[in-house]
């Protein structure tokens, strides 16, 4: 199991033509692999181009307006952006699938929870009877920890971290490789949210499975996680396993996303957020992206991009000074 | 697809389980179904029930008022009016409910496509339709019967083609609402394809709307029937019609006025009794007032 990887994605660079705004350049050459059973965490603000990555991996970016530019999608030795659609298809879902942001809008209101589950076992298992395929999804209602009699109720008379958990059922529906999470918790409350981590946490031992984890909250990746890449403006700034991240943060766009959580012990009254916003994709700085918000920019951060160098211990960061020593 | 198991039933009559228990509570509705279930019931079995025939004509009784041998009177050619308003309903209830059929189909499908794929098909599909629409319907209807010829089908053509462009309209814009919600991605990403994507989550959700505006639909469609039939270009006598009694009758409404009155009764009772029930339906399959 261990260091066997599952995937790998190399200089992916996905662009939004816009009428409006012209070229969106939403992820610029990210690169990372993913070992069976590891979970990856991806972490960054609004609109640093999570999602997108997500949606390239599923080959699921709207086009028009998006379009993957460059780049490999390697999962499990197969270049996934070269395969046909109907191939595609036959993945989605079942290799690789996805767990959405708000568990609210991701069902479909009109049809039983029951049916939306049995729906991605109809599309990719072995042909079955109808009754079959609703008992199996009520067993996958069971995992979940939610009566399977409950399958055949709509999506409005549950909850949210219900919905959630039914989201899930479907993801996990086909035993898939690989599981792309959205944001899974961050429409739901905090009791919930640690209720659903600790049942993905589960699930995921459980069945071996690998997972993305695209999230803005920090404590999630640490609970969850065993690598992150921290995202800014549509590349990868840091990169390296989650003890190396927050112990040994080298980058300054990671610190500042360490410093602006409020402190549970110390007495400041106000938060310490980055000054400044996020770039727009469309007209992002010369050199490095983050360098007009940066405490510690030189000219030379202006001048050139640069590179992700690769620390000895395999941490990697985007950034051209040595942060160590220096929070 | 819900044919064999019990589970999916149980669902099935439980989704519209709500809607019915919504639909009995509105008295007017469930009386204006049963004024309209005797309307078909009649039209149905006119053979049966009316005491002449169509054609059967009885100089002698001509122009007769409304008594107790002829309901309805008779008129100028002493046909017994009450069994021409039931045969004539028969015509009249068939032609517009199968010209709303037609036009519910190929509105649904001009709707969804224009829906599903916006760009570039989409704007093309309802362009041609905003120039349809650009003509009024009745118009539209009249010049496309003139130039198909008059007859049972051409009228019906004439009629669905007229309304398939507000069709067109009202399926569309609730797709276009539908395709944005996160489930489409949702199912998208497992790996469903775009047929059963517009089958299977987007039609379902919009069958409401489809519902109740192909039972205004009807409605429509009988006054465009007796309108068309009415100027001539519609159902041709002697074949009765409840557009083409009134224009048989036209000439004698001061004198006779049961010629007029009668069908003209039918066209009002069926027109009220589906415009009640639409809106009734409205209100009960509405999804908002299900949570």
């Amino acid at each position: 199991m261990e260091g066997k990887k599952l995937l790998s994605v190399k200089n992916l660079k996905i662009q939004y033509n816009t009428r409006s705004m012209g070229i969106c350049r939403a992820v610029n050459d990210v690169s990372f692999d993913l070992n069976y059973g590891e979970t990856l965490g991806v972490v960054g603000e609004t609109g640093a181009g999570k999602t997108t990555i997500a949606k390239g991996i599923m080959r699921l970016v709207s086009t028009p307006p998006g379009k993957i530019v460059a780049g490999e999608v390697c999962f499990a030795g197969e270049n996934l952006l070269k395969v046909s659609e109907k191939k595609m298809q036959t993945y989605r879902g079942n290799k690789i699938s996805m767990i959405f942001q708000d568990p609210m809008t991701s069902l479909n209101p009109i049809d039983t929870v029951g049916a939306q589950i049995a729906e991605v076992l109809k599309l990719h298992s072995a042909p079955m009877s109808k009754q079959q395929l609703m008992r199996k999804a009520a067993d996958m209602l069971e995992m979940v920890g939610i009566p399977g009699e409950r399958s055949y109720d709509y999506p409005h008379q549950f909850s949210g971290g219900m919905k959630q958990r039914i989201v899930i059922a479907i993801a996990l529906a086909c035993s898939p490789e690989l599981i792309i999470a959205d944001e899974p918790t961050t429409a739901l409350d905090v009791t919930i949210q640690a209720q659903i981590l600790e049942l993905m946490n589960k699930l995921k031992k459980e069945t071996q499975t690998s997972m993305i984890l695209i999230t803005h909250d920090l404590g999630v990746v640490a609970e969850m996680c065993d690598k992150v890449a921290v995202v800014y403006a549509g590349e990868i700034v840091e990169y390296g396993t989650a003890r190396q991240v927050y112990k040994e943060t080298q980058h300054p766009y990671t610190l500042g996303l360490f410093q602006s959580l409020p402190s549970l012990t110390g007495d400041e009254t106000r938060l310490k957020p980055i000054a400044g916003m996020m770039p727009d994709p469309s007209d992002l700085p010369p050199g490095c992206c983050f360098h007009p918000r940066c405490p510690f920019a030189e000219n030379a951060c202006q001048a050139s991009k640069p590179p992700l160098r690769v620390l000895e211990t395999g941490h990697k960061v985007r950034c051209m000074k040595s942060l160590n020593g220096r929070s | 697809m819900m044919k064999t198991e019990g589970g999916g039933n149980k669902a099935r009559k439980h989704r519209f389980g709500d809607a019915i228990f919504q639909f009995t509570r509105n008295r007017l509705a469930v009386f204006c179904l049963l004024v309209l279930g005797a309307i078909i019931f009649c039209a149905l079995f006119a053979d049966l029930i009316a005491p002449f025939g169509i054609d059967e004509q009885q100089i002698s009784e001509a122009l007769q008022a409304p008594s107790r041998s002829h309901w309805f009177g008779t008129d100028n050619y002493g046909r017994d009016i009450f069994s021409r308003v039931l045969h004539g309903g028969r015509v009249s209830l068939l032609v517009a409910i199968a010209a709303t059929l037609l036009s519910t189909v190929f509105g649904v499908l001009f709707g969804s496509v224009a829906g599903y794929y916006e760009g570039r098909i989409g704007n093309l599909i309802m362009r041609i339709m905003d120039i349809f629409m650009a003509i009024p319907s009745l118009l539209m209807a009249i010049v496309l019967a003139a130039s198909f010829g008059a007859g049972l089908n051409n009228t019906i053509l004439a009629i669905a083609i007229s309304s398939i462009p507000s069709f067109t309209r009202v399926v569309r814009a609730p797709i276009l609402a539908v395709k944005q919600n996160e489930y489409m991605e949702a199912s998208r990403a497992i790996g469903a394809r775009t047929p059963r994507l517009i089958l299977r989550h987007i039609l379902p959700n919009i069958l409401a709307i489809v519902i109740v505006q192909s039972t205004l639909g009807v409605a429509n469609a009988i006054i465009s029937v007796a309108s068309l039939s009415f100027l001539g270009l519609g159902v041709q006598p002697p074949t009765p019609e409840w557009g083409t009694m009134l224009s048989a009758g036209r000439a004698y409404i001061t004198k006779c006025y049961w010629m007029v009155t009668f069908p003209g009764l039918a066209i009002v009772l069926s027109v009220i009794c589906l415009n009640v029930l639409g809106d009734a339906l409205r209100d009960a399959l509405d999804p908002r007032l299900k949570m």
